[in-house]
This record gives C-alpha cells, structure tokens and sequence, in this order.
C-alpha cells in the first residue's frame, strides 16, 4: 500500500506534535541550562514543518491529478498469498520471541526455519532438512565457536548441548 | 634504516604470517555476517591474542579488523544486506550491480579501493601521525558540532533528489537515537517504562532490521517469478576490477584522506568516513545514471572506511586516546603487551610500533588476493534457492543480533525496524540517512548542548574559532551550491526569442 504524500505529511505532523509535546513536558534540572527535552523539541518542531511541506505536497499533486488524495493500493495488496507470506514472517518472528526460552533455540529455529522454507519452496521435505543443517551451522559457530549462549529451553533438562 | 629491517625482520616470520592467514579467514568469516561487526571480532579474539607476542598478537588484530571492515561488502553487495554499519553507505547502490550479474566486479573493486584505502590510511599512521593527532586534539564541541552537521548534510545528499523525504528519514534516525539517557543531563526519554529502552535501540539490531528483515519482508510481496530474479550468474570480472579501480585514482584518493582525517577524530569512524566520501563522489557526473558514475561513487567509500581504520590508529598510538571501540581494544592489547601508547612509543619501542606498523600494511595488501577468494567463495550463497536462503538469512540476523546485545529485546528491535524499513522503502523513503542520522545523533546532541551551554546560549560562538568557520562554510556551500548553479546555468541559457 502506498501513502500519499498528505497521509505522509498527517503522520509526520502528529510525529512532531506528540515528539514535541512529551519533549516539553519532561523536568529540567536545576544543574543544566538546557534539560532532557530541549533537543528532541527541535526534531519535533522540524518533523511538523516537513510534515506540512510533505502535506503540502500532497494536496497539490491529488488537485493535479498525479497522486491520490490518501493512498492507493499496488499490486501485490490484492493478493492474498502475499499477505499470507507477510502475516507468516512477521508472526514467525513473534513465536520466536514466545517460543526460543521455554522451547530453546534448537527446536523453536528448526520449526522457524522449516515452516517458512516449506512455504516460500513449496517442497516440505528439502526445507526440513535443509533447515537441519543450517541451525547445526548455526549452533556450532554462535554458541562453541562464538561462545554467545543461546537458550537451552528444554534441553537443558536434556543435560545441555 | 635499521629499525625498519629489524621491523620487517620480526614481521616476515613464518609464525606472524601464518597467524596473520588465520586471523584473515576469521575476520572474513565474521565481517561477512550481517550484524557482526569487526569490533566483535577483535574482542571475541583478545583472551587468545594474551599468549601470543606482541607482535603477533597486535598483527593478528589489525588484520582481522580490516578483512572484517571489507567483509561486511560481501553480503551487502550480493544479497543487499550489509555484513558492518561502514558498508551500509553504498549497499543499495553496490546491489544493483549484483542485479545485473556483476557483483563480483563491485566487490573486486571493493578489495582493490579497501587496500588502497587502508594503505594509505597506515601510511598516514606511520608518517604523520604525530601531526594528525595533534590536528584532531585542537577540534572542540564547535568543530565537531559543524563535523556532525556536515555528515548530515551528507546524509540529504546520500538521499537523493527528494529533499523532504530524505529529511523525513533522517529526522526518523535522530529521533531513534535521542531515545535512552540524555548524553548532557544523564536524565531517561522516551523509555516509557521499559527498562530494555534505558540504553536506547541498539546500533546493530536497527540496521539489521531495517535492511535484512525489510528485504525478506519485500521479498514476500514479490510474485514466484520475480522471486528467482536476484538469482543473476555472476561474471568473474576481477581483472577487469583491479584495471577499473585504477582508473578511479582521483577519488579513491580522495576516499582515503577523507577516511584518515575522519578516522583520527576521536568519535567518528569508518561508517561516518564512508557516508561522508559518498556523499562527496555523489557529485560525480551521472553518479547515479551509468555504471562508471556508481564505480566513481563507491570507490571513494569503499576506501575510506579501510583508511578510517589506519586514521582511528593514530591517537590510539600518539596519546593513548582511543578513537572507538575497536582503538579502545588495540590499546588494551598494546599496554597488556608493555607497549605504552603515547609520544615515546615511538623511541622507546621503535623497531616493535614499526613491526606493528608494517604488519598492518601487509593485512591491507592481503585484502586483495584474500578478498577475491572470500567472493569465490561467498557468491555461492547466490546458488541456494531464494526459498530457502531467505528464512535462513532471517535466522542468522536474529541470531547476530542476539549475539551483539545478548537480549530477546534484540530480536524485537529487528522486527519493529525490519516493519518500518518495508514501509519506508515501499512509499519511496531512503533509508541511508536514517541510517546516518542514527549515527550522528548522539554527536550531534552532545556537541550542541554543550556549545550552546559553553556559550550561553549566543549562536555566534559557533562561528568565531578558525576551524569551526571554515567547517560551517562548508556546510553552507554544500546546502547552497547545488540551487546557486543551477540559477547561474539557467541565467546563462539563452531564451527563445519570441516571436508574433
């Protein structure tokens, strides 16, 4: 989906708006001339006056007819296998997170890697498998050889790899 | 003469060599994968560095960092995700080469420019460093406020033709870093709460997101046939490679003393160098149009990011000062091995800083037949289905960002960036001065707050030392030059005469 340059320039005067805003409202000390705020207020104040050049923009390409007013959709909004492959990274991104301390790294990258190569391949098999070599690479280089400790989960119970 | 040949003497060992191919291999293999910088590398590679000599032990470093800086290359040129923060400058430009089956030529250029660079870079080391150092000392919060503001000029520029938007994006990044603890007051914003927000959004996860996660992301909404388009053969054009990036002498150049200049001030470093020389070869006729203006374009940075690394040497070496984190690490190393760094380094250990010296000479000249075997070698990754190579790219990104901050907020920070970086590219925002303004932030906070308290609050201040004006200058003529050249070549044009 594409933005037009006044949603664009909306989005970025409320940015700057509520940037603003918090950035005043923050305490100054009494040791320092300039508190916490004072810098993050000039990107606020900045980011609402490109946000009216942006909107300003925008009105003037959707009355000349090169933009829409709002948005328009592209190609592959229409598709749903596309949403489908968008909704799957992105959640198998958020089960990682859920899933990689109470399961482990092991399993919770295996199951990861598997699921989203069986789709994007179209060939479950070879993504298993696949998948089994990679995140032995994986393991092998990060947590022997890097020696960054990636969770055990359940094998900890198993003694630990 | 003498020093030089016991130099060398303790250099051309079979055991400093061997170590030095090793240490090759390893900083190739961890500058390659997005996320792991050559800073890791080094530290990870310090507890064995302690039973090695001296000059082993600092040879080994010096040619990790700078297989590790051109390494971070590989993955930004053939699959548009950069391995270090310093190739992120030019990823977009440098894949597009990758798109038309010349990806190796791109990264045979790479090798050649980063071994020139970093060259010239510890020749400056050897020979002026005395003088360098002395230069960047005299650099106070004023010279390195007009610096920051020069580097985000740059950042506009880097952007492209679409001022707002690139303003738009680099406002973005500025505001990304100005979340954690103010650098001035030490008091928290925009933390909300969250305590994993204290020390702000981490460096390495944010670019991981914005350019690994954000191209698997668009590689989602591609239809099956256009997923297998990145799949180009490459053409072995490594000597057409090291032929062309001689033809590009002026700028690469240009590249390394900008790099080194860059490199010697305390803060800056080699992403800072490369956008910076980047942003300097956008001026280059048709930069953006033909393949020799993108050459002309690239080499500069390629270069400068190597010279940076031989430039932040030099206050490590002269004053103990370290210019970043992989300096503060070099300097851990040469007082662990009873080499104190500071002016007397120089007479005190003068046959060992120079056996130092050369070894990091010989590291940049191994850049060249090392670097052509680490793209034989990683342009297989291009064989593997995009099916496949996706989901594992995913995983390593993740991994590597765990790895750098050793937390699953990590993991989230790649994911909410990797989100806005798809929206972003989608709606035609560059990302590269996001990119810089995340850099530059804390610079550009901390110098300005400062001045503006040192000067109580008069603007003139930032006008008044020698070097500041100039920088400010500058700054001005890089914003008003393009638009001022523009009225000239249409004052100049002459008019159609009118006619009834």
């Amino acid at each position: 989906m594409k933005l037009s340059d006044l949603t664009w320039g909306i989005l970025c005067l409320a940015l700057g708006l509520g940037v603003f805003m918090i950035a005043n409202g923050m305490e100054k000390s009494p040791y320092f001339q300039y508190g916490a705020g004072f810098y993050p207020s000039i990107i606020g104040t900045m980011l609402m006056l490109v946000g009216l050049v942006l909107a300003s923009k925008g009105i003037a390409a959707a009355r000349a007819g090169r933009d829409s007013l709002w948005f328009s959709l592209c190609d592959w909004c229409r598709s749903p296998g596309h949403w489908l492959n968008l909704g799957l990274v992105i959640g198998g991104l958020l089960a990682f997170l859920a899933l990689v301390e109470p399961l482990g790294f092991l399993p919770t990258g295996w199951l990861l890697l598997a699921g989203l190569g069986a789709r994007f391949t179209g060939r479950p098999l070879l993504a298993m498998a696949s998948a089994v070599g990679v995140i032995g690479f994986l393991y092998l280089f990060f947590q022997q050889v890097m020696g960054v400790p990636l969770p055990q989960g359940l094998l900890a119970n198993l003694g630990g790899l | 003469m003498d020093v030089i040949l016991d130099a060398l003497s303790q250099v051309f060992t079979l055991k400093v060599l061997g170590i030095m191919a090793a240490s090759a291999l390893y900083g190739l293999m961890v500058g390659a994968i997005p996320g792991l910088t050559a800073t890791l590398a080094v530290a990870l590679m310090v507890p064995i560095t302690f039973f090695m000599d001296p000059v082993p032990a600092i040879a080994a470093i010096v040619t990790m960092a700078a297989m590790a800086i051109f390494a971070g290359d590989l993955p930004a040129v053939l699959l548009r995700m950069p391995g270090t923060p310093a190739s992120a400058a030019y990823t977009d430009q440098a894949y597009r080469f990758t798109q038309a089956g010349r990806g190796e030529y791109i990264l045979g250029i790479s090798a050649c420019t980063s071994a020139i660079g970093g060259s010239i870079g510890v020749l400056a080391l050897m020979f002026g460093a005395p003088l360098l150092a002395r230069f960047a000392l005299n650099f106070s919060s004023f010279e390195y406020f007009w610096l920051a503001t020069l580097g985000l000029t740059a950042a506009i520029m880097v952007g492209g033709t679409q001022v707002s938007r690139s303003a738009v994006s680099l406002l973005l990044g500025l505001l990304v870093a100005s979340v954690g603890i103010d650098p001035v007051s030490g008091e928290t914003r925009f933390t909300f709460g969250s305590d994993a927000l204290l020390g702000g959004f981490g460096f390495i996860p944010v670019i991981i997101g914005l350019f690994a996660v954000a191209e698997i992301l668009r590689y989602c909404t591609r239809s099956v046939s256009e997923r297998e388009l990145p799949q180009v053969p490459q053409q072995p054009l490594y000597w057409r490679a090291l032929c062309d990036a001689l033809r590009h002498k002026l700028g690469i150049l240009r590249g390394s003393v900008t790099g080194t200049l860059i490199g010697a001030l305390p803060g800056a470093g080699a992403d800072i160098a490369a956008y910076i020389a980047y942003a300097m070869g956008r001026r280059h006729r048709g930069a953006t149009a033909t393949d020799e203006g993108a050459v002309a374009q690239i080499a500069p940075a390629t270069a400068a990011n190597n010279a940076a690394v031989g430039g932040s040497f030099i206050p490590a070496t002269v004053f103990g000062i370290p210019g970043d984190s992989l300096t503060a690490i070099v300097i851990g190393v040469l007082l662990m091995k009873g080499l104190n760094p500071g002016p007397t380094i120089f007479t005190d250990n003068a046959s060992m800083i120079n056996a130092v010296f050369l070894a990091f000479l010989l590291a940049n000249l191994m850049l060249i037949p090392f670097g052509f075997l680490s793209v034989r070698l990683f342009k297989q990754v291009l064989r593997i289905p995009q099916g496949l190579l996706m989901p594992s790219i995913l995983l390593f990104a993740m991994v590597g960002a765990y790895a750098v901050e050793n937390s699953l907020f990590a993991v989230v920070t790649i994911l909410v960036f990797g989100v806005l970086g798809f929206l972003l590219e989608e709606n035609d925002f560059p990302l590269a001065p996001m990119i810089l303004g995340i850099v530059l932030g804390p610079l550009l906070e901390e110098t300005f707050v400062t001045s503006m308290m040192r000067s109580n609050g008069s603007f003139l201040a930032f006008f008044e030392r020698p070097v500041s004006l100039t920088l400010a200058l500058i700054t001005a003529a890089v914003w008003l030059a393009p638009p001022l050249l523009r009225l000239w070549r249409e004052h100049r044009t002459p008019r159609p005469a009118l006619t009834d």
